[in-house]
């Protein structure tokens, strides 16, 4: 019984930080887009340097990531789909099924996944290192709001970076994929661009940019928070950690709403 | 003419162990004033308390006669813009070079434009010894260079109040005495109220300012220079002793 209570105390003590984790981050997301939308010189425009360092890291850096992993998965997916869909007397969906599986899918959340791994978790080890250091304090105490000095610029270009990545991601992977897999199917680039082309839906790309949107904000919103409540340097390892891990689990819970939203508005 | 700070009755515990039980003291303008103490005494504490990076759990802190409490988050974060802080291990942002931490609040709070920028930390750096590290990032310094760095980034705004967490600390005499001049004639020439926290008892006789020791949660104010070096030098050998 003891054991069964100690369990209790335990699940119930995760689901409480869980919890605080959840509306910690909201009240993040809301402190950021109050200061983003802030008039004047308090806004956007006053910390476009730190935007475009921290796009050249998340986004320009991570091109070749993205490029080498979009078109082995393009090449993977044209392959599959050229030569088993004519099996089952379905060759002329191959378009549908690369639309599906690379522009709404896998462009977003492979895009994610490059981006958590790369710099949701170098943003929470930086934000950390700067609380350890006490280079936060020191901007608090400058009159200099972290939220708008570092929170922002990385919300901003996360969610900008990640919406370029992507759209690349879908083009390496439909382009690219197809020269590659010109080595084991024989198709006219004219008739494959125009059964792709024909498939694409305006729904569909809505749902990818509002994915990749939406999975910006997520990691860098919790890699902002998990570096912000690091107290010690025993931390910052944990903080990445844990940085990671929620991002990805975010994301996928929340790829999964996305896509059962947008499947319940096309029935 | 207010105070340019003023502590009353101060009161703050950490974990339960109160580390300052009703600390009071008060800076003119244009003063200097130096808190000595041992390690862990909550010396640090005070300093953020005074600087408004730690609220009180008592008490108030007054700058320029204005209870700091009782400002919002916006008046606060107008307020800071006044005074300066200089950590005790620099805190300089690491991946900004000397030149960019330096203009980081020009840039912030007063949108200068760069060539209006450029000479005014140039002009900063100069007044602090600071000579072509402008390009070099903070973990390219020595422990001097980043002291005054901070110094620097601190009172280019042209604070009315500065803050030092014990500026000369880890630092050779010499190095020490140099620092302590510096001080001495921002003091001096920009006439701005300094609150520090120093245990170099040659860098205080160099200040001659008033110094206080914490001890045990309460400050042993010394309001004449000379019995303040003389009260923690004999705190400090009274240290020796114990050890």
């Amino acid at each position: 019984m003891k054991r069964f209570l100690r369990f209790v105390d335990s699940l119930g003590a995760w689901a409480v930080s869980l919890f605080k984790m959840v509306f910690d981050v909201f009240g993040l997301f809301y402190d950021t887009v109050t200061v983003l939308f802030a008039g004047g010189r308090k806004g956007i425009a006053s910390s476009l340097k730190q935007i475009i360092s921290q796009v050249l890291f998340t986004g320009v850096e991570a091109f070749w990531l993205v490029g080498i992993i979009g078109l082995l998965c393009g090449i993977t997916i044209i392959i599959q789909a050229m030569t088993n869909m004519p099996k089952f007397g379905v060759g002329e969906y191959f378009g549908n099924i690369l639309i599906i599986v690379v522009i709404r899918e896998l462009g977003p959340f492979f895009t994610s996944l490059v981006v958590v791994g790369r710099s949701g978790s170098a943003l929470a080890t930086f934000i950390g290192n700067m609380r350890v250091s006490k280079e936060l304090s020191a901007l608090e105490v400058m009159g200099i709001d972290p939220i708008h000095f570092i929170v922002m610029p990385a919300f901003v270009a996360m969610v900008v970076s990640m919406v370029c990545l992507s759209v690349y991601f879908d083009v390496i992977a439909i382009i690219g994929g197809y020269f590659i897999a010109q080595v084991k199917v024989s198709i006219p680039f004219g008739y494959f661009m125009g059964t792709v082309l024909g498939a694409l839906h305006p729904l569909d790309l809505v749902e990818s940019v509002f994915k990749t949107v939406v999975f910006g904000a997520i990691t860098a919103l919790v890699s902002c928070y998990h570096g912000l409540a690091v107290t010690n340097t025993r931390e910052l390892p944990q903080a990445a950690l844990k940085s990671v891990v929620s991002c990805m689990i975010a994301t996928l819970l929340i790829n999964i709403l996305i896509t059962m939203s947008v499947f319940l508005y096309s029935l | 003419m207010a105070d340019a700070i003023r502590l009353d009755n101060v009161r703050f515990s950490f974990s339960g162990v109160p580390l300052l039980r009703g600390v009071s003291f008060a800076v003119e303008p244009g003063g200097m004033f130096a808190v000595a103490g041992q390690s862990g005494c909550g010396k640090t504490t005070l300093l953020e308390i005074c600087s408004s990076l730690r609220a009180p759990q008592g008490g108030a802190v007054f700058w320029d006669g204005i209870n700091v409490g009782s400002l919002t988050h916006s008046g606060l974060m107008r307020a800071r813009q006044q005074i300066g802080y200089v950590f005790q291990k620099h805190a300089l942002i690491h991946n900004f070079t000397v030149f960019d931490n330096i203009a980081l609040p020009l840039r912030y709070h007063r949108h200068m434009a760069e060539r209006e920028v450029r000479p005014a930390v140039h002009e900063c750096m100069e007044e602090l010894g600071l000579f072509n590290v402008d390009k070099r990032f903070p973990n390219e310094l020595s422990a001097a260079q980043s002291r005054c760095a901070a110094i620097a980034r601190a009172v280019v705004m042209g604070p009315s109040l500065l803050f030092l967490d014990e500026p000369t600390a880890g630092v050779d005499p010499i190095t020490a005495a140099s620092l302590g001049s510096v001080l001495r004639d921002l003091n001096a020439n920009r006439q701005i109220t300094m609150a520090m926290i120093c245990n170099n008892v040659d860098v205080l006789r160099m200040l001659s300012c008033p110094v206080a020791v914490l001890d045990n949660g309460n400050l042993f104010d010394y309001r004449d220079p000379a019995a303040a070096v003389r009260g923690v030098e004999s705190m400090f050998t009274v240290l020796r002793k114990s050890l």
